[in-house]
């Protein structure tokens, strides 16, 4: 008997064989699906308004920021390139995000409504699968426009400052920029696979985008407040800390904590940057494994 | 090559679609559904699913396609029962066309079935679009596309890969008649390459030029199924006879020998007649001349025989024992009442 015969008969090195190749089928088939889903969002129309959004505040604000002449508040620091990245942030948070929500949050409902969706479920593919080639591709199609707004943003931080930003600050600065698009997109997939019309879909992915984006400032104060935080001075220590610790359950608070933790001195959070991470892996985790759940059982 | 022969069998499927409890919103309750349905469809057969709406011909279908988990009972395709192991063997054997695809957005359908060819890892685009007649429109966008086109890109979708069993939910809605026609060609030529094809529809009159078989379901439950003739007779529903003409009027059914009942239908003018007959052992072209002869003879003219099927309502009514009027507006509730079924046979 041959040493493959043996190993055919004994069953476990061909079966583990045969699922490690099975299971790269499987993720061969998500990566191409992902990446036709994306190329649906990239020829959309909504794709304009995206683009314009982050030509607007990406670009638009890495050139404005980066301005040696532009008066900026003095408690703000713009010395180094990546300074200037951390504040245009706050305009990735409103409109990356807000791309995310453009492009996803009919991204189940609309298939659903349309009848596209019992179509796809009656496919010989797993649900997981296709859940994850759902937000992979809605992350992809949020995510590379971003990204070239981001790199452009840079080149337009050196015209400005005469510096780019560091291969790792650029490259740290974008992981966590896709890390938030990954939240979002999981967020607005979750959101849309609850919602059973179009008027709910906008309600549930516009909704949760204000939250987060609009309304979480205003929670944070109502927070502080009850659990008696002076809030009549939003630069005092206590409200730094108490804030950040809200910012843990805010994806933009997350992303916002994981860029500070580059910044030197002051700018840095108070809190530990393992407790950060673990934040943004339960980001990661936590409304990815709801969607992937809620799609297993979902019905066309 | 043999006989026919059960591609897809049912055997007491059962599936009730879970309801939120308005009292408990995080609890369900069991709703509307399909009860224990048995049913065994031959390759290279087109079978029909007739109901009116609510019966469960869109829950059963999904159920056989794999989306509804049923409860109870066994789904098989070709003797292999789904299991979760083999799932996906089981789907990639089924096609499914949902009713009234509302395809949309700036994609093509190329792009679309490209989509679905990546999902099934097999089945040919550029053959599905020429097979119905979508060549021409494989780079239009959805938007721009007709009801019709965008059923046909159903049908599309539903054969990628050549699956065994063809589920088509409504398939004619949006079809205009050529289109129609062509389509019942396709499905025809289809079956004689084997494939085992459900169509559900509430139109009687379509099924019976299309299908081989049919199912009437009424409130999730199979009442009677079988032949169109067959379960036309087992129900009492047979095939009336429409006749009209003028001169001679038949006073009475007598008058066409015995087993024959009569009814006079209001005629459009007064020299003219409309009756309406109904016998036992149906209308065979000999005692259709038989009929023709008895009528000539005692002086009056035929212009109209015309053979009139029963409709839907009027088998529903013949099988549940209901009013036509009202069984044909009834939608059921959520409480699943067994109903009288009806053994359907070659000897009936």
């Amino acid at each position: 008997m041959s040493d493959s015969q043996a190993q055919q008969v004994r069953g476990t090195p061909v079966t583990r064989r045969a699922g490690r190749v099975r299971s790269a089928g499987r993720i061969q088939t998500v990566m191409r699906l992902s990446w036709l889903e994306a190329k649906r969002h990239f020829a959309s129309p909504r794709m304009v308004v995206v683009v314009a959004l982050l030509l607007l505040f990406i670009a638009g604000g890495s050139w404005g920021l980066a301005d040696p002449d532009a008066a900026i508040s003095s408690q703000i620091q713009t010395d180094t390139a990546y300074e200037v990245l951390f504040l245009v942030s706050l305009f990735v948070l409103f409109s990356a995000t807000l791309g995310v929500v453009l492009l996803g949050f009919d991204g189940i409902s609309r298939k659903r409504l349309t009848g596209e969706l019992a179509i796809e479920l009656a496919q010989p593919i797993h649900r997981l699968d296709l859940a994850a080639s759902h937000l992979f591709g809605l992350w992809l199609g949020a995510f590379i426009p971003t990204a070239i707004a981001s790199l452009g943003g840079m080149v337009l931080i050196e015209a400005q400052m005469g510096q780019y930003p560091s291969a790792v600050d650029a490259a740290y600065f974008l992981m966590a920029t896709g890390l938030i698009l990954f939240w979002y997109a999981s967020i607005q997939l979750l959101a849309s696979s609850i919602a059973k019309d179009v008027g709910s879909a906008v309600t549930l992915g516009v909704g949760a985008w204000l939250l987060f984006t609009l309304v979480w400032l205003l929670i944070t104060a109502v927070l502080a407040t009850l659990m008696g935080v002076d809030v009549t001075n939003l630069e005092s220590d206590a409200y730094g800390k108490f804030s950040e610790l809200v910012d843990l359950f805010s994806p933009n608070g997350v992303y916002q904590l994981l860029l500070e933790n580059r910044l030197d001195g002051d700018a840095s959070p108070h809190l530990p940057s393992t407790v950060i991470w673990l934040s943004a892996i339960g980001w990661t985790l936590i409304p990815a494994g709801l969607f992937f759940s809620r799609f297993q059982r979902l019905k066309p | 090559m043999g006989g026919k022969w059960p591609l897809l069998s049912l055997e007491g499927v059962t599936y009730r679609h879970p309801v939120r409890m308005k009292r408990r919103p995080w609890r369900f309750r069991p709703g509307a559904g399909i009860h224990s349905i048995d049913l065994e469809v031959e390759a290279g057969t087109i079978f029909g699913l007739i109901g009116p709406n609510g019966s469960g011909k869109t829950t059963l279908m999904h159920t056989i396609a794999g989306l509804n988990p049923h409860r109870s009972g066994a789904i098989r395709i070709a003797g292999k029962r789904r299991r979760k192991s083999s799932w996906s063997d089981y789907q990639r054997r089924i096609g499914l066309m949902p009713e009234r695809v509302n395809w949309s957005g700036s994609a093509t359908p190329k792009q679309v079935l490209e989509r679905l060819v990546a999902m099934r890892g097999e089945g040919n685009v550029a053959d599905m679009l020429a097979l119905v007649g979508l060549s021409g429109r494989a780079d239009s966008q959805l938007d721009a596309m007709s009801q019709g086109m965008r059923q046909r890109l159903s049908l599309a979708a539903a054969l990628l890969g050549n699956p065994d069993v063809l589920l088509l939910d409504e398939p004619m809605n949006g079809l205009d008649p050529v289109a129609q026609a062509a389509f019942r060609g396709m499905l025809r030529s289809l079956a004689d390459r084997g494939v085992a094809i459900i169509v559900s529809s509430h139109n009687l009159n379509e099924m019976e030029r299309l299908v081989d078989s049919v199912a009437i379901l009424y409130r999730g439950q199979m009442v009677a199924a079988g032949r169109i003739d067959e379960v036309e007779r087992a129900l009492g529903c047979e095939k009336r006879l429409l006749v009209a003409g003028n001169g001679w009027v038949p006073p009475s059914a007598a008058s066409f020998g015995r087993g024959v009942e009569m009814r006079h239908i209001e005629p459009k003018s007064d020299e003219e007649w409309r009756i309406e007959l109904r016998t036992d052992t149906g209308w065979s072209t000999e005692a259709r001349h038989n009929l023709l002869t008895s009528i000539q003879s005692s002086g009056g003219r035929v212009h109209l025989i015309q053979t009139v099927s029963p409709s839907l309502e009027e088998l529903l009514a013949a099988a549940t024992g209901g009013d036509p009027e009202i069984v044909g507006l009834e939608v059921g509730g959520d409480a699943m009442v067994p109903v009288r079924t009806w053994e359907v046979g070659e000897d009936e």
